[in-house]
């Protein structure tokens, strides 16, 4: 707790100057990018990003020895946090040029939850009750400006072909063939730079999956599969994959423990997300050690709310690892990260410390 | 007898035969030839080489046995949804059925496992123009379900073998005329009535012309639909109708005359009888769907000895007539296959349709067809109309008193003679999907799509012994010795 | 020698054959030690190295040493030490499920339940294959480190049934313990969605019923004794008719006239009506075994109301009753405690749509704990969510709960609620279907956490 308390004294003592010097975390192990825990490792930290990673730090800087875990704060795949509670454009099915970050609120208190949690970055899609909803935004959980708490701001479009949120009395569809040819009318009629690198799909079965990547390969265009409804009978397209699936909830869990267990036995990679999963706070994390239970793999579970989602992002060099020349967005654990005993200690985003956990007091 | 079959299917699937050599005491070519004594080499998937009067000695032969080409089911909703076609409008020509297709569906194992082993697969007939039919073969492919037993699923051959078209009653169901209150709703609009669905198809295909013209001109603004229907007027898509009551049929032809469709199939046709010289003369081919019982939903068996008595009252047919009919019931149902009298046929031309109306065999599900006949294919082609047979939603059975080969059986317990029968459900059915240089024969050169039954065929008593698919056997009954 | 040697595996066949009735119902016949760097024998109790010897699946020894001796035949013959087994991690005791969602085929627990049936009448027989649904329950059960599990009466309505729990066997299929009790479930509990304040009353309703149904017994009996000492009476009277009947007859032709005038012909005597024993009913005899302290009773109950009444009818009919939801139990926890009523918390949330709630899982069961309510932790008929019962645990203590009381909240608590002393913890004696965790304890997610079936 000295320890602590020391790192804590001299971060707020060189805060001022702390961006242009150089500051060595020394914590008790590290979460390295490999999903491996190391210990006796430094992080060498200068303007808000990683510099250096080792044994023996080379740069010279101020040290800080921090008791627990150094790992890097978790990112949330797709999520409706921090924006506005109707995300969607209701009165026509194909909306590309909605834009999620016209709906951000930058103000809420939600941000300060999810720093206490460990999220320091959140992928905002808008809702996908549209076959074409709009464009997600990358945010950072804190950040002093707007231009600093916006990450990306076009990630990709999203889009949706599940029945139950799509299925619109007045101007249909009515089926999955309907969603379908829409996407299809939209892709026909587009410029072909009116859509981004990829398109992220909310699915729900097979059909609809082979429909959009049919269509996708049309104009070049990668899917990011957000597998909804019973994953289990679909599945098995993604082998090798990174998927996006929902945060674990609670309805009909019996098949989903097996479902999990099989997607990791094939080889898929899965980003959790918020949106149409589990709302509470901790379900990201709670995932991760879900993901890990059932599937023994505790690297590929913290790559789940890590690695995975900034890959599918595209941006694995900046977010979702300790690595060097990443962003400093780290989170300090009293323990591993995926021991469910574990609080958070302190989370600093972009190389601040944003978030202490208050001492002495245990969270609840 | 199918789970043990599907676990074998599971096993055999591992062990990948790259070549095969069957020799059969009786083999149908499935165009209505038969040869004795027979070699097929298979290799890659493909039939090599057909050989009357040979033998082998390595050679797999079960005596008694006869082979057929794989069943090909002319018009089924297999492994198709509800969610096939779109509501929200009426006409959406270019809706591929191949898009929402279940490829793991467990009717296409159902279906393997009684010798089908192509299929067309229909839209749904909720729309007018409904969209885009696919010819799959019904296994070969991957499954995306996790919890599959095996990897076998459906595999898309054409996933644009033709544009359904639905007449009757079916296209109009759930339109309502708008009256204030729902106007919000998309069904408020036409076609209410069957004069509506024709009105529907004619102005399409009327912008489709217009749209093909503009084509030619090269001035032509892209739509996906009008594409589609354009391809059908320049004939590169064949047409299927689905048509119930014979007026419907009559109204095919009709459009089919306004606007030169070059290939138009009527589907189910359950009351083609009526058109039958009318469908000849046009060259217009039917595939007729299964007759169904109001309740159940099944093949119909034939009227009873007890519903023909009832029916002979007041007298169509006088009681010796009735006495030999009995006799022959229960004639057929011990074997399966009766030499039906001429007299027997008189009978059911006169007396069939009123039986149907009668009992309430309503042949679909919106009560069209009441005059459906189980004497459908014999009549049609007694008439010189070509067909083919389909399932459509029987495969929902899961007895085998719904497959393909039972209707095959049925058309000869009415009349039919076995080697049109079979050519139905083989060569015939190919042709009309479009594959009759691939499938439906035992030839060198077809798909080795092969199905050896334990005795002949149309016998009621024969089952699958062996089920082969692209050269690999999926389904082997063979006795355990 | 050959004779030897046969004799010797003969000696070991009937050495299997005689093995206890336990090793016989459970399936389980080997004998090995197990070999981990440490053992946690029960919540507070740590050792290490652990050497276990396990024998018909239960625990012969644990201790420090290997204290394998050689064993013997019946016919003398040395069968050598029994064979050792080394693993890397912790062995702990299998954790208990108190409230789970299993269901026999055809007992369809989520129907309305009648209060009469029982689900130990559902359960398979012993034989592979018997119910392909309830084995893949409890194979899901033993992945998640599950030992023993209550399968509740039924899922919906006030009488729910009658429960049991239930231990598994070398078939993946649950076991009747011969632990039986009585499922009810009162307000929002019983009717999803439906407050129904009245159900608590009512079930108050059915035990008084139940209770006076035993007074009437008395009643009876008092008026049993009056109804006898009228007979003797009518027996008297009868007896001097009679006699007085015989003797007309004999001066009777005198009276031979008067033979149509009926009303004036003495009457006989009125027998005295025998009174009606109570009427018995199944279902209030299960009632009357609760008050007799022979069932628990289980009620879930989540809103304040319907626990404070289900705590008046615990001081009213002295019930052996353990509370099961119990949503807002920690605003009464020092009342619970002194009424000893235990608690079985499920890890689900009836809140989960909030996204931070303020009373949590691990709020509530700190609050319960501090007033020293007895806990127990459970997948509260959410099926599948078993596995989840160590994660959601160490959230307590990441919230500042005590390790060893939270483990006893999973293993040694809800085996004691269950009445399964062979359960709960790692001493001679107990049940060999253990735990092995490589990480910190067993809350520890990011390292290999296995379950062991014993052989």
């Amino acid at each position: 707790m000295f320890a602590l308390s020391t790192f804590l004294i001299g971060l707020l003592a060189t805060a001022p100057c702390w961006q242009q010097n150089t500051v060595i975390l020394q914590p008790d192990a590290v979460l390295l990018a490999d999903g491996t825990l190391q210990e006796h490792v430094g992080v060498a930290i200068r303007d808000g990003r990683i510099l250096e990673i080792g044994v023996s730090v080379q740069v010279s800087g101020l040290r800080v020895p921090l008791q627990g875990v150094l790992a890097p704060g978790m990112v949330d795949a797709f999520s409706g946090r921090g924006a506005e509670r109707l995300l969607t454009e209701q009165s026509r099915q194909l909306t590309p040029q909605l834009r999620a970050a016209d709906g951000l609120q930058l103000a809420s208190p939600v941000w300060e939850s999810l720093l206490a949690r460990g999220v320091t970055a959140v992928h905002i899609t808008p809702d996908p009750t549209n076959v074409l909803a709009g464009r997600g935004v990358l945010v950072s959980a804190a950040g002093e400006s707007l231009e600093q708490r916006i990450l990306l701001k076009d990630t990709a479009l999203v889009g949706s072909l599940v029945q139950s949120a799509i299925h619109d009395d007045r101007v249909g569809p009515s089926s999955l063939a309907g969603g379908l040819e829409l996407l299809e009318q939209a892709f026909a009629t587009a410029k072909s730079d009116d859509f981004g690198p990829s398109l992220w799909m909310y699915l729900e079965n097979a059909e609809g999956t082979r429909g959009v990547q049919d269509l996708a390969a049309t104009k070049g265009l990668q899917v990011v599969p957000i597998l909804m409804g019973e994953v289990g009978s679909y599945g098995g397209q993604f082998p090798q994959q990174i998927v996006g699936l929902p945060t674990m909830g609670l309805g009909a869990f019996a098949r989903r423990a097996e479902t999990w267990r099989r997607l990791a036995k094939q080889g898929t990679q899965v980003a959790f997300g918020t949106r149409a999963g589990n709302q509470a706070w901790d379900s990201l994390r709670t995932s991760a050690m879900a993901w890990s239970r059932l599937t023994g793999d505790a690297a590929g579970a913290w790559a789940t709310v890590t690695f995975n989602p900034a890959k599918l992002l595209g941006m694995e060099k900046e977010i979702g690892s300790i690595q060097v020349g990443a962003r400093a967005d780290l989170v300090l654990w009293s323990a591993h990260p995926l021991d469910a005993t574990a609080q958070v200690v302190s989370v600093m985003v972009g190389g601040q410390t944003v978030f202490r956990a208050p001492l002495g007091e245990a969270q609840p | 007898m199918i789970l043990s079959a599907l676990s074998l299917y599971s096993m055999l699937c591992l062990a990948q035969q790259s070549s095969l050599t069957l020799q059969v005491d009786r083999l149908h070519v499935g165009d209505g030839q038969v040869l004795k004594n027979a070699i097929i080499q298979l290799e890659n998937g493909k039939i090599v080489s057909v050989e009357e009067g040979a033998t082998s000695t390595g050679a797999l032969h079960i005596s008694g046995a006869e082979l057929t080409p794989g069943l090909i089911d002319a018009f089924s909703y297999m492994g198709v949804s509800g969610q096939s076609v779109e509501e929200s409008r009426e006409s959406t020509p270019s809706l591929r059925l191949a898009h929402t297709l279940r490829v793991g569906d467990p009717a296409f194992r159902h279906a393997l496992s009684q010798g089908v082993t192509a299929a067309f697969l229909s839209p749904d007939s909720l729309n007018v123009i409904g969209g885009l039919g696919a010819v799959v073969k019904t296994g070969g492919g991957t499954a995306a379900d996790l919890f599959a037993e095996e990897q076998s699923a459906a595999r898309i051959l054409n996933p644009e073998a033709a544009l359904k078209i639905t007449l009757g009653n079916d296209a109009s169901w759930g339109n309502f005329t708008p009256n204030g209150r729902f106007t919000r709703n998309f069904r408020a609009r036409r076609p209410n009535t069957r004069m509506g669905t024709v009105w529907v198809v004619r102005r399409e295909f009327y912008r489709a012309k217009d749209y093909l013209a503009a084509r030619h001109q090269g001035t032509v603004a892209y739509d996906p639909d009008l594409e589609v229907l354009a391809d059908v007027l320049e004939g590169k898509i064949p047409v299927r109708v689905q048509a119930r009551r014979s007026h419907d049929v009559q109204t095919a032809l009709r459009l089919q005359k306004e606007f030169g469709w070059p290939r138009l199939t009527i589907e189910e046709g359950t009351e083609s009888q009526d058109a039958a010289p009318n469908l000849a003369a046009a060259g217009v081919a039917v595939i007729t769907g299964p007759a169904y019982d109001s309740s159940q939903r099944a093949i119909a068996r034939g009227p009873s000895a007890a519903k023909l008595k009832q029916l002979a009252h007041p007298p169509a047919v006088c009681c010796e007539d009735l006495h030999d009919i009995e006799g022959l019931e229960s004639g057929m149902e011990d074997s399966g296959l009766v030499p039906v009298s001429d007299r027997l046929l008189d009978w059911l031309v006169v007396l069939a349709p009123r039986y149907g109306a009668a009992s309430g065999l309503n042949g679909g599900r919106f009560s069209e067809g009441g005059g459906s006949t189980p004497a459908l294919p014999v009549l049609l082609q007694k008439a010189g109309v070509t067909l083919a047979m389909g399932s459509a939603e029987a495969h929902d059975q899961p007895l085998t008193e719904a497959s393909l080969i039972y209707q095959a059986r049925n058309a000869v317990r009415w009349g039919m003679d076995q080697a049109s029968a079979l050519a139905a459900i083989t060569s015939q059915a190919a042709q009309l999907c479009g594959m009759g240089q691939r499938l439906g024969q035992i030839k060198s050169g077809y798909d080795a799509d092969l199905v050896l039954w334990s005795g002949p065929p149309l016998d009621s008593d024969s089952r699958p012994l062996l089920v082969i698919l692209d050269g690999r056997i999926v389904v082997d009954n063979r006795p355990q010795e | 020698m050959k004779l030897r040697s046969t004799l010797a595996a003969l000696g070991s066949l009937l050495t299997l054959l005689l093995a206890p009735a336990h090793a016989q119902e459970t399936g389980y016949h080997r004998t090995y030690v197990i070999q981990a760097d440490a053992a946690w024998i029960d919540a507070e109790t740590r050792l290490a190295p652990a050497f276990v010897q396990i024998s018909n699946g239960k625990i012969d020894w644990i201790s420090q040493q290997d204290q394998r001796v050689e064993s013997k035949n019946m016919f003398g013959k040395s069968m050598g030490k029994a064979k050792l087994i080394r693993v890397h991690g912790t062995l702990a005791a299998g954790m208990v499920d108190a409230w789970t969602k299993f269901s026999p085929a055809g007992y369809g627990a989520d129907r309305k339940a009648g209060p009469t049936r029982e689900v130990a009448d559902s359960l398979p027989v012993q034989a592979p294959q018997e119910d392909v649904v309830l084995q893949a329950q409890v194979l899901a059960a033993r992945e998640a480190g599950i030992a023993a599990v209550y399968i509740p009466g039924g899922m919906r309505g006030l009488r729910q049934g009658v429960g049991v729990a239930a231990e598994f066997t070398a078939l993946d299929l649950p076991l009747d313990s011969g632990q039986h009790a009585l499922d009810f479930a009162v307000g929002s509990a019983a009717t999803p969605g439906i407050e129904r304040v009245f159900q608590a009353e009512e079930l108050r309703n059915a035990f008084v019923e139940a209770q006076d149904w035993r007074d009437s017994w008395d009643d009876f009996d008092e008026a049993m004794a009056k109804y006898e000492k009228d007979l003797a009476k009518y027996q008297e009277k009868l007896d001097k008719f009679v006699q007085e009947q015989k003797k007309k007859e004999q001066e009777g032709e005198a009276m031979a006239e008067d033979k149509d005038d009926a009303a004036k012909k003495p009457q006989p005597p009125k027998r005295p009506r025998r009174p009606a024993e109570p009427q018995s009913n199944a279902a209030r005899d299960l009632l009357l075994k609760a008050l007799d302290g022979a069932m628990p009773v289980r009620v879930v109950a989540n809103r304040l109301a319907d626990i404070r009444a289900m705590m008046a009818l615990k001081e009213e009919f002295q019930l052996d009753l353990i509370l099961l939801g119990a949503y807002e139990a920690d605003y009464v926890a020092k009342d619970l405690a002194a009424a000893e009523i235990p608690v079985i918390l499920p890890l689900v949330p009836d809140h989960h749509a909030q996204p931070e709630p303020k009373r949590s899982f691990a709020r509530r069961y700190l609050a319960l704990r501090k007033a020293k309510v007895e806990v127990a932790i459970a997948s509260g008929g959410v099926e599948g969510m078993e596995f989840m019962l160590p994660i959601r645990a160490g959230e307590i203590l990441a919230a500042g709960g005590e390790e060893g009381d939270v483990w006893a909240s999973l293993t040694s608590v809800p085996a004691k609620l269950l009445g399964l002393k062979q359960y709960g913890a790692l001493t001679a004696g107990k049940s060999a279907t253990m735990i092995l965790f490589e990480g910190r304890s067993p809350f520890d997610a990011s390292a290999p956490f296995k379950a062991h079936k014993p052989k």
